[in-house]
């Protein structure tokens, strides 16, 4: 069940918005639908959309979804997605101060789809596109076969993060197209000479430079062979590119993949600021405008503490956005940052410390659109921060195997974190040749950054890059140091230790 | 079918497909036979997930490496080893559990089970479970030799009639009404221009139901146990597989079957479930006295034109002698003009294919089939009862499922 705002939902979302206006948030606008459980818990299953492909996988969220809130009553979904007009999904049962919170929590949401920059590029129409998308796919299933089609999704999906996030920034020039440079291109083979007086030739243009230019050449050749020139992280759009085993709805199957893999990413470049600005936003705009008059102070308090709460394993991102944002809104309006306050070690005058600069405001609507996670923590998770919101680096007890405070070393903290949000807590994947062997077999190249691959699904993940490939695929990666190839034919994976690769020499 | 239903549905049938293909891996675990006395079994599925590259351990972890290619230890929170965590305590401190936390433990490298994020756990009604079993082992149907006629109450799903007190979601609002009506006029208190009804409480009528008597099939199956010295531990677990596979595949059939237990050694007496699988007992072993036993039981407390009896008999193999041909009489006389079939589960447990420990040295050409095993195939060839008396020899756990289970309720050897 899924229906409109009535009457008086409408003038609650009035309210909202006209508080979220005064608060200076730049949101699209934005469409409410109440569900009830099923169909919410559903459409959380499928990101947002109530029009997606089909796809067991879908079931399967939504199974675990009915299992773990299954009796999570008065709990708090808010669901918004990056459209426009942004729709925003509510709870049925909640009641008014609830579902107050929520919307004021779905402006900030939409406030930063537009704003971050991350989004920049992120398709506003997704919800026709996806919609389309499950058109397309029910047909191809019509057409091809439910079974058929849905396992070539399941392979698909298995190279789902094997997208180049940065990539979506360049823009493509036509003649990139076009291979460098032409085998008969004799122009080239000359290596180029500064232009002097001929008596001064031998000195200026000597041999070594002549030879070094040679090189170049001989190398910039042997690239333009090589297909892909440079490596590329964007294995699905290489595979899309470059397999000649597609047929066409398998090429459209996986541009859908590709492009709802692109889609998504921004989101979870910036969970920790996204979901920490929603909670800003919404306690600014609760707390300030609308509860002095409503008195559901109380129950406000007791909505919002559920979402903002510590949590001894990981992280949270609403409870460690929220407060960077408010520590960010503190220390500028303090004048709590630069040269000035570093320099000062005495704590006392630290804490005191208060130029009435005032531009706090200013600054957390900067820090919102130019910054994504990696960013904003390493700016601004400073040790005083850290101290204050005591966190910690816990690990395994080397005796018993329980979890132990490791440190609470701020530099420590913070460098785990970077770790783990380097590539987004994603292995980075790359197409190194695409004519392996001098037979069209794909070569990828596990680009190691403090992690190894698990087996499981590394070996499981090769199997699937099969499938669309429809040639041998390779993968070169390391176990305790050691470089590994794992090569795949489509019946078995075989596994080559080496001793040492060049690609892992190369730094 | 919407994209919602249909999601589900390909969800459940892939559940499905899965529990199916891993059946002999659930069954050979330990976990399943705890879960008696229920109707719905719950299976723990791995990794139904897609596969994608993830990042596992790090490089430095000295643990790092290939493992056995099945069990990694990381995966996401608790399991992962090391994190960022937020709260009170200085370095050093022990963390409690977290609200809500799995309990994958990262350095659980052998058992293949990821953390809790990677196991869906799903239940299955018996029934269903059964019918996977039957199908993968392609057994035929459980004949019925007699029909039933004890018979069962079930409840009636139709409504039939009317009565003054039930649920008010079963409130029927015309007879109702219709009873103040009347009541009203009888009264005289019925005023035809300002026809007002007041109900009261004895006008209302709800729907009522009742129980109809429905016959249903009855069964009965004898578990009868050696207890003699040789039969220790091990053979006991077997024995308890078998019990639990056969009761499935049975109560599919006859919904209210009962067992009785039975132990013997030279004496045989009937006892309770828990007792059946603990006494062990010293002394000399007549197989017939079990029988005999069964068969006065038989007679006294299941006619056999209205019980679909099974018997069967777990043993070592080691009779005394003299007894083989009292069994077979007892079997061909009285047995089996009256049960249904006949399992005779031989189990010698092979220490040298069951237990790693001693799979080292290799078997040093140690086998054993049993007098009375040879016996029982010569007996039941010469007297044409091969469908009759189902026999297979067990030597370790691996054998209760398919083997074992295909020998008792397979298909009659041609």
């Amino acid at each position: 069940m899924m229906r409109d705002l009535n009457t008086k939902e409408e003038e609650m979302k009035e309210e909202v918005e006209a508080a979220a206006k005064a608060f200076g948030l730049d949101f699209f606008p934005i469409k409410f639908k109440i569900c009830d459980f099923n169909t919410l818990n559903y459409i959380i299953s499928t990101l947002g959309f109530p029009h997606r492909y089909p796809h067991w996988r879908f079931g399967m969220d939504y199974t675990r979804m009915q299992k773990r809130l299954g009796y999570g009553f008065g709990r708090l979904y808010e669901l918004v997605i990056n459209n426009d007009p942004a729709i925003a999904y509510l709870l049925e049962y909640n009641n008014e101060v609830q579902q107050k919170t929520v919307m004021a929590h779905v402006y900030p949401h939409s406030d930063f789809f537009k704003n971050n920059y991350a989004f920049a590029e992120t398709n506003r129409n997704m919800l026709r596109v996806m919609a389309d998308n499950d058109v397309r796919i029910r047909y191809y299933m019509d057409k091809f076969g439910e079974d058929t089609v849905e396992k070539f999704i399941d392979a698909c999906l298995s190279l789902e993060n094997l997208i180049d996030p940065y990539s979506v920034r360049f823009k493509r020039k036509k003649d990139d197209k076009v291979i460098g440079v032409k085998e008969d291109d004799e122009s080239v083979e000359h290596p180029s000479k500064f232009e002097v007086k001929p008596y001064m030739d031998d000195f200026i243009n000597t041999e070594d430079i002549i030879q070094a230019q040679l090189e170049d050449i001989k190398k910039e050749k042997e690239k333009a062979k090589k297909d892909p020139q440079e490596p590329t992280s964007d294995v699905l759009s290489y595979i899309i590119e470059k397999s000649d085993k597609l047929s066409v709805w398998q090429r459209k199957v996986l541009s859908i993949i590709r492009e709802e893999a692109y889609y998504f990413w921004p989101q979870r470049q910036t969970k920790i600021m996204n979901e920490g600005w929603a909670v800003y936003g919404h306690s600014e705009l609760m707390a300030g405008k609308m509860l002095a008059t409503d008195g559901g102070l109380v129950e406000y308090s007791k909505t919002h503490s559920q979402g903002a709460s510590k949590d001894k394993y990981s992280i949270n991102p609403y409870h460690m956005g929220y407060h960077l944002f408010e520590y960010i809104k503190e220390c500028w309006d303090k004048g709590k940052h630069g040269p000035e306050y570093e320099r000062e070690k005495d704590i006392t005058r630290r804490k005191k410390w208060d130029t009435n600069e005032n531009k706090g405001k200013e600054k957390i609507f900067e820090v919102r659109s130019r910054y994504t996670d990696i960013e904003f923590i390493r700016e601004f998770l400073t040790e005083e921060f850290i101290e204050e919101y005591q966190y910690y680096k816990w690990g395994v007890d080397q005796v018993d195997g329980s979890p132990v405070i490791v440190s609470r070393d701020a530099n420590e903290i913070r460098r785990e974190l970077l770790e783990e949000y380097t590539n987004y807590g994603e292995p980075t994947i790359q197409v190194i040749d695409g004519n392996y062997n001098n037979r069209k077999e794909l070569f990828l190249f596990h680009k190691i950054d403090f992690y190894e691959l698990k087996p499981y699904e590394r070996d499981k993940t090769l199997e699937n890059t099969f499938k669309p490939w429809q040639r041998p695929v390779h993968l070169l990666t390391k176990i305790k140091d050691k470089p590994v190839i794992f090569s795949h034919d489509g019946q078995s994976t075989k596994r080559e230790n080496l001793d040492k690769h060049e690609l892992y020499d190369q730094k | 079918m919407s994209n919602e239903e249909r999601n589900k549905q390909r969800f459940d049938d892939i559940i499905k497909g899965r529990v199916r293909k891993e059946l002999r891996e659930f069954i050979k675990s330990e976990g399943i036979f705890g879960q008696r006395g229920r109707d719905l079994f719950t299976i723990p599925i791995h990794r139904i997930d897609i596969p994608k590259f993830k990042r596992g351990k790090r490089t430095d972890d000295p643990d790092s490496g290939d493992g056995d290619g099945n069990g990694d230890g990381s995966g996401k929170g608790k399991g992962k080893g090391g994190g960022i965590g937020q709260g009170s305590g200085n370095p050093g401190d022990k963390l409690g559990p977290g609200e809500g936390e799995g309990d994958g433990d990262g350095k659980d490298q052998n058992a293949g089970q990821g953390t809790s994020d990677d196991v869906i756990e799903i239940e299955l009604e018996k029934e269903e479970f059964a019918k996977y079993i039957r199908e993968e082992l392609e057994l035929p149907d459980i004949e019925k030799k007699r029909e039933a006629k004890k018979i069962i109450y079930v409840d009636e799903e139709k409504f039939s009639g009317l009565r003054r007190v039930g649920p008010d979601a079963l409130r029927r609002l015309k007879p109702t009404f219709l009873n103040a009506l009347k009541r009203t006029l009888a009264s005289g208190e019925y005023n035809f221009d300002d026809p007002i009804i007041t109900l009261e409480h004895d006008d209302f009528r709800y729907l009522s139901w009742r129980k109809k008597p429905k016959p249903e099939t009855n069964a009965v199956i004898f578990y009868i146990m050696d207890v003699s010295g040789s039969f220790d531990e091990n053979h006991r677990r077997i024995a308890r597989k078998c019990v639990f596979l056969t009761d499935l595949l049975l109560r599919v059939e006859y919904k209210g079957i009962e067992s009785i237990f039975m132990i013997h050694d030279w004496e045989a007496e009937e006892v309770s479930e828990e007792d059946f699988y603990g006494i062990f007992r010293w002394g000399g072993t007549r197989f017939s006295s079990a029988y005999e036993l069964t068969n006065i039981l038989i007679d006294k407390k299941f006619p056999s034109d209205i019980w679909n009896i099974y018997v069967m008999h777990f043993t070592d193999g080691f009779n005394w002698p003299d007894d083989n041909k009292k069994c077979f009489e007892i079997i061909k006389e009285e047995l089996e003009p009256k049960t249904n079939k006949f399992f005779y589960a031989q189990i010698n447990y092979d220490w040298w294919s069951a237990d790693p420990y001693y799979a080292r040295w290799g078997n040093p050409g140690w086998s054993y089939e049993g007098e009375f095993l040879k016996e029982l195939k010569k007996f039941a060839e010469q007297n044409n009862l091969e469908d009759y008396v189902r026999m297979h020899q067990l030597k370790k756990d691996e054998d209760v499922y398919p083997e074992a289970v295909r020998a008792f309720f397979g298909k009659k050897k041609k």
